[in-house]
């Protein structure tokens, strides 16, 4: 690789010609956020900001319009919740389909693919009137609980736990361990890919939006994007820079836990591919 | 004894499964299919059999959302996967501080709120003076397309839009995966003297194939849930003569636009064998192996 110095330029060239359309839009947001009012979107140029300011941040948090702090508070609670849910029975019905065959396990099976296939997103209308029956209209767990269902979640884990070897769960089950036990012994095993699901569904739970969009009405509930959303074409002047500051803010918590877990992240994308 | 234990094992932990699946996905099920054969409107309801779904074969508007959602997961399948992989290719040869910056860089719009990448895109397009006009003036291009007004370019714009937002985060994972390709194939082939394009087709992607799949059924599945991006990026709309028009969409629209709950659901019922179809074969494969 050394011999050739052309490519090695050639491929540092289009890897940041890349990088600067792919970040564009991004470092646009980012420098957005702290120019004054409506200078903010029409146009990203000048890139810079004329002066720095932070009132798109200040006038968020002390918002009249909607409750910020309040939704970021909600958006992490659905998000976690439903993370912890969707993670906790992708695992145990990944390890059921991984490591077990008992009678019904097709039938059982099937009906996980089905689920991937029919998404809650298709059946919008009959699970709104069927939530707002079980009296979940505008409370988190209308978005928490039809969202703990990840088909694609139980494929992956499926998938995990048919490569952990047999060995350790027979020595496991030698030394006397119960079922429910050795599922348990495992997970130090299997940490990469709980990390890897744990981020992806985090991320897509933080930036859900049709569900919540049609279950929270009152803006205490609101998740982020909902509440940023209705700053958005309202009567009175769109307040741009608020919306791309809260955006910045937005995305910190799901950057960061990218940062944190990458490592797994790339040793659980290696495993999968490893047949 | 021990035989038996085991046997209740398995069902004990498929018990919370079940009830959830029961719950939120079920009876909304059920409920969708009873909705799809009564009638539409808010008063009182009647039978009305499969005249829903029937409608449906000679609803126009129908079948632009889901020509719409083919071609949007299509294009966008066809253009995601083939840039990922060169972008992965050309990342797997850099330095370990260049690459982590490239791969957090292009993962950034995968990260972002989909209805904040609409704002912003909404300017991009934005007509005759939108950035990506201005950009193609600089290459000497068509400076001229109104990108979200114009039927011709409207399904262009939500492809570059899920292009964007894409990419990055297939090629992480391609990147993953084309480290895992032993090294001796690859030296192997240098060897035998194979060129880079037999190399890519006999050794890479056939490594690729089950990662490649998994990220075309990731791609499907958003194209057939994808509602914010193409909704507000049109206006709260399908577009000009529908030609932005997805199926969730035009679900939304029929149910809480026009209160025609038996079409809404109708649509919804009808969304589920279309994905039956085109996800088959990569399900099959799953089936198979799990």
């Amino acid at each position: 690789m050394k011999k050739n110095p052309l490519p090695t330029a050639l491929r540092h060239a289009v890897l940041i010609l890349a990088l600067a359309l792919f970040a564009f839009p991004f470092l646009w947001m980012l420098l957005a956020a702290f120019k004054s009012g409506n200078k903010a979107i029409f146009s990203p140029f000048p890139l810079l900001p004329e002066t720095w300011q932070i009132d798109g941040f200040l006038d968020l948090w002390n918002s009249t319009r909607i409750p910020f702090t309040r939704q970021l508070a909600n958006t992490l609670f659905i998000a976690s919740m439903q993370t912890l849910g969707a993670v906790t029975l992708s695992v145990m019905m990944g390890y059921l389909f991984g490591r077990y065959r008992f009678r019904g396990r097709r039938a059982l099976f099937g009906l996980t693919l089905l689920i991937v296939l029919i998404p809650r997103q298709v059946m919008l209308l009959p699970l709104f009137t069927w939530l707002n029956k079980l009296g979940l209209h505008d409370t988190p767990f209308s978005v928490i609980l039809p969202g703990m269902l990840s088909g694609i979640g139980i494929l992956y884990f499926t998938q995990v736990f048919r490569r952990v070897p047999q060995e350790l769960v027979d020595m496991a089950r030698t030394e006397g361990a119960s079922e429910g036990r050795i599922l348990w012994v495992l997970m130090p095993l299997i940490k990469p890919a709980l990390f890897t699901y744990t981020l992806i569904h985090f991320i897509l739970a933080w930036n859900e939006h049709l569900i919540p969009f049609i279950m929270l009405d009152h803006v205490n509930q609101m998740t982020l994007t909902l509440g940023l959303a209705s700053l958005h074409g309202a009567e009175m002047q769109t307040p741009y820079n608020q919306i791309m500051a809260g955006s910045l803010v937005a995305i910190i918590p799901t950057i960061a836990l990218f940062l944190v877990l990458r490592r797994h992240f790339e040793t659980a994308l290696r495993d999968l591919t490893h047949q | 004894m021990h035989t038996a234990t085991r046997q209740r094992i398995p069902w004990a932990l498929a018990i919370p499964f079940l009830l959830v699946v029961l719950v939120f996905w079920m009876i909304p099920l059920i409920g969708s299919f009873i909705q799809s054969i009564q009638s539409d409107g808010l008063g009182a309801t009647r039978w009305v059999g499969a005249t829903n779904y029937t409608a449906l074969f000679s609803d126009e508007r129908y079948h632009h959302a889901l020509r719409n959602t083919a071609v949007y997961a299509i294009g966008s399948i066809t253009i995601i996967l083939p840039l990922s992989l060169l972008l992965a290719h050309l990342l797997q040869r850099c330095s370990n501080a260049f690459r982590n910056t490239v791969t957090v860089g292009l993962l950034l719009p995968a990260l972002t709120p989909p209805l904040i990448l609409t704002f912003l895109f909404i300017q991009i397009f934005a007509g005759s003076h939108g950035i990506l006009n201005n950009l193609l003036s600089i290459f000497g291009g068509e400076t001229h397309i109104d990108w979200l007004k114009d039927p011709d370019h409207i399904m262009q714009s939500m492809i570059i839009q899920s292009t964007w937002r894409w990419t990055g985060f297939v090629t992480l994972f391609l990147l993953a995966a084309l480290k895992s390709i032993p090294r001796m194939y690859l030296d192997a082939a240098k060897i035998e003297g194979s060129s880079s394009l037999n190399t890519l087709l006999n050794i890479t992607l056939p490594f690729l194939k089950s990662i490649l799949l998994f990220v075309a059924l990731f791609l499907m599945l958003d194209a057939f849930v994808l509602f914010e991006g193409a909704y507000y990026l049109l206006g709260g709309s399908g577009g000009t003569s529908d030609a932005g028009l997805l199926l969730v969409a035009y679900t939304y629209h029929q149910g809480y636009g026009l209160f025609h709950f038996g079409t809404a659901a109708a649509i919804s019922f009808t969304t589920a064998p279309f994905l039956l179809l085109l996800l088959g074969g990569v399900m099959l494969r799953w089936g198979k192996r799990a």
